[in-house]
């Protein structure tokens, strides 16, 4: 019943527009440690796929680990927490930073998730039902479209420049940075064909012909849709009010 | 005269005099003229940088109104000089598959694919759903429907594309080299297509370089440096690749370095 | 010569093995095809031959070699590799430097590589294009400036992937012809291609794909075995 794959997208855009505010306005780590539960538990009963959902956590483990350390390390306000022959390691502001910026991480992750148990499709009816102009969604969708395509495309190049004897591996950063370089050259240069292409096959099909476009289907809001659109803000909301009065 | 092709009618597409010239000056069309009757499938031949795509973008009014260039001569579809019609009005005229599927697909689903056109037109809803259908049924594609256009085999990308153009019913389809980058399975999809237009009545012009996979076109339009040099009903010679183990056959063919 | 022996490989680790205890030999001095219908292996048998991709099992043999512990730079000198695409393997301002950049890695001297530059670039009817923009080149430019990159650097081997895609008539003939002389000048050539009158006519020995599990090598009727074979009924 609360499968988030048969929501509507409008609120799944709106709880993580919730999610991302709340975030953003906190700094406990307290009050986000629970807004990290509450949305796992949204992804729960919402039916997300577990194994799908850990693999994209354990991407960001490596960047959330050092994130961590480098805030704990830079921020040296308040009382200290750990110390070594006098001098101060670790703070509790510290600490308190580090674990913040990490929960949020965590957060946005699990946002993605809400939002990519959706259809690519579903979005673009969504943003245009929202009043959002055609061509601005078309637009997203078109580059979220060629992403991957690119990003094969960079791997091409990248494989190609160390089959002509180039160790990258081995390379200093300098060095690295100036390979970096030249494979962005034929990207780009692919990509401004392809755009000119597509473009051109897109006018063929009147693509923009006239600004009365029509879309085959509709998006419908059911009845978990409503409940879910007046909900989500109005929880937000006495979350937000309860963490100022405390 | 070949069985489906009308020769009282009005030609489909009439060419007088055609000369183009890209934003660079360079003149790639010289006083190009042919008719093609309702019903005939032409195959543009030529080798490499000959013209041939050119000649398309000009018939299909996207050269010059989407890619710049200057134009002489006529073209007329149907009777009608698409000169001073815009794209849009000349796509349900004439429509174009371009050689790269990839290229033409922009959308997350078949039925997107093919229900672009047509929204863009703005069409009325339930009719773009029943022309959706009936593309899908065409050649067999409804099972691919949902499916992502990168997911598909590059057969199926062909059939997608065409399905995707014939969503305005346009009576006059140019092909632009639909066979090229598929290997056996697909060629024979996209053929069995192509067979599938014909005996609907449609009027076809096929780019195709290799000639040995054209043995369903009524005549042949050899075109060189820009210029019409023949028109046969046989595949002029020097562009047919004998068939392995065959008796040699290099008709025509100096090794050009 | 290259050897491929058991080897094994699947794009992740749920999904089907694309190859499967699959062995093949490419002599050197020969034009070899590697054919069969679009997913059926071929491309990803060419990826592990040039070491893009590694086999779960099995070896990648190179004139005896095993390919693994080596970088993809130090198989770049034995084996050369031209895509389907080459316009993802320029990288370069100018066809002169394209040609110069894997030559300099070499560790050749400017005027060895000037000399090697004009000669392949002679060859493969390019000079006029020496100060051109590689993206800005014809389809067909581009693979000749690839094949003039690839066999500047002097590597046993050279594969291509689905070398006859966009080319006409006239040029397919042309790459054939490069394509023996190159061989007969005892580099090893893999061709991977779904092109059955090319196959038929260039190459002198052919790896199916139909089966992954062994290879059903045989010999083509190309212009070596053509000779040896003279007055004999050609493959049809």
């Amino acid at each position: 019943m609360m499968d988030l794959a048969r929501f509507d997208p409008r609120p799944k855009m709106l709880l993580v527009l919730c999610i991302s505010t709340l975030a953003v306005v906190w700094h406990d780590p307290v009050w986000l440690a629970g807004l990290l539960g509450s949305t796992v538990l949204v992804l729960m009963l919402g039916r997300v796929d577990p194994r799908s959902a850990a693999r994209q956590v354990r991407g960001v483990l490596a960047a959330i680990a050092v994130l961590f350390i480098v805030q704990c390390v830079f921020v040296r306000s308040g009382d200290p927490l750990l110390s070594a022959g006098g001098v101060t390691l670790v703070t509790v502001d510290g600490v308190s930073v580090a674990l913040g910026v990490s929960l949020r991480l965590l957060i946005v992750v699990c946002s993605a998730l809400i939002l990519l148990t959706g259809e690519a499709r579903d979005y673009l009816l969504a943003l245009v039902q929202c009043k959002v102009p055609y061509e601005l969604a078309f637009m997203v969708m078109t580059a979220v479209h060629f992403l991957p395509i690119l990003r094969g495309e960079a791997m091409d190049v990248y494989h190609a420049v160390q089959m002509r004897g180039t160790e990258i591996a081995k390379a200093g950063l300098g060095d690295k940075l100036r390979v970096y370089t030249r494979i962005t050259l034929p990207i780009v240069a692919g990509a401004i064909k392809r755009a000119e292409q597509v473009s051109i096959a897109m006018e063929a099909r009147a693509f923009r012909a006239t600004p009365r476009r029509t879309f085959m289907r509709r998006l419908r809001l059911a009845p978990r849709d409503v409940a879910s659109l007046i909900a989500v803000p109005l929880l937000a909301a006495a979350a937000l009010a309860a963490s100022l009065a405390a | 005269m070949e069985p489906g092709v009308d020769s009282s009618a009005p030609p489909a597409v009439l060419v007088d005099g055609l000369s183009y010239a890209y934003e660079d000056e360079r003149w790639i069309l010289h006083e190009v003229s042919f008719s093609i009757a309702a019903g005939e499938t032409l195959v543009l031949a030529g080798l490499s940088g000959c013209g041939k795509t050119t000649l398309c973008h000009c018939l299909t009014g996207l050269a010059p109104k989407a890619l710049g260039g200057s134009l002489h001569g006529s073209v007329r579809i149907l009777g009608e000089d698409i000169a001073p019609l815009p794209l849009p009005r000349i796509s349900s005229r004439i429509g174009f598959v371009f050689q790269d599927p990839d290229n033409q697909m922009v959308t997350t689903t078949a039925e997107d694919e093919i229900a672009f056109a047509p929204e863009n037109l703005g069409v009325e809803p339930s009719e773009i759903r029943r022309r959706v259908d009936r593309e899908l049924e065409r050649f067999g594609t409804a099972h691919l429907a949902l499916r992502s256009p990168t997911t598909l085999s590059g057969g199926e990308k062909h059939l997608l594309a065409i399905a995707a153009v014939l969503a305005l019913d346009p009576p006059v389809l140019v092909l632009d080299e639909p066979l090229a980058h598929l290997d056996e399975r697909g060629r024979s999809t996209v053929r069995e297509a192509i067979l599938e237009l014909q005996r609907d009545g449609r009027t076809l012009i096929v780019v195709e370089h290799d000639l040995t996979l054209t043995d369903f076109a009524d005549r042949y339009l050899l075109i060189e440096e820009g210029r019409v040099v023949s028109d046969t009903a046989t595949p002029p010679p020097g562009l047919v690749d004998p068939a392995p183990g065959g008796s040699g056959g290099e008709s025509g063919g100096e090794e050009a370095l | 010569m290259i050897a491929v022996e058991d080897v094994s490989f699947a794009y992740g680790r749920t999904e089907a093995p694309v190859l499967d205890g699959f062995s093949a030999s490419f002599a050197a001095g020969a034009v070899t095809a590697v054919t069969g219908g679009n997913g059926c292996g071929k491309t990803t048998l060419a990826k592990l031959i040039v070491g893009i991709e590694r086999p779960l099992t099995g070896r990648v043999l190179v004139d005896g070699a095993d390919i693994r512990p080596l970088s993809l730079a130090e198989i770049g000198r034995l084996v050369g590799c031209v895509y389907q695409n080459p316009t993802h393997q320029l990288f370069c301002t100018s066809v002169r430097e394209e040609m110069a950049y894997g030559l300099r890695n070499l560790g050749l001297a400017e005027p060895e590589i000037a000399e090697r530059t004009g000669h392949y670039l002679r060859y493969f009817d390019l000079l006029a294009h020496l100060e051109d923009f590689p993206p800005a080149l014809s389809h067909g430019e581009k693979q000749r400036l690839m094949l003039a990159v690839v066999l500047s650097m002097r590597p046993g081997c050279v594969v291509l992937d689905e070398p006859t895609t966009g080319l006409d008539v006239v040029r397919r003939r042309a790459l054939g012809a490069y394509l023996r002389e190159v061989a007969d000048d005892g580099v090893g050539v893999i061709v991977v291609s779904h092109e059955r009158s090319f196959v038929a006519r260039y190459a002198d020995a052919e790896v199916r794909m139909a089966d992954r599990r062994r290879a059903g090598s045989e010999d083509g009727p190309g212009p070596a075995a053509q000779r040896a074979a003279a007055g004999a009924r050609g493959r049809g």
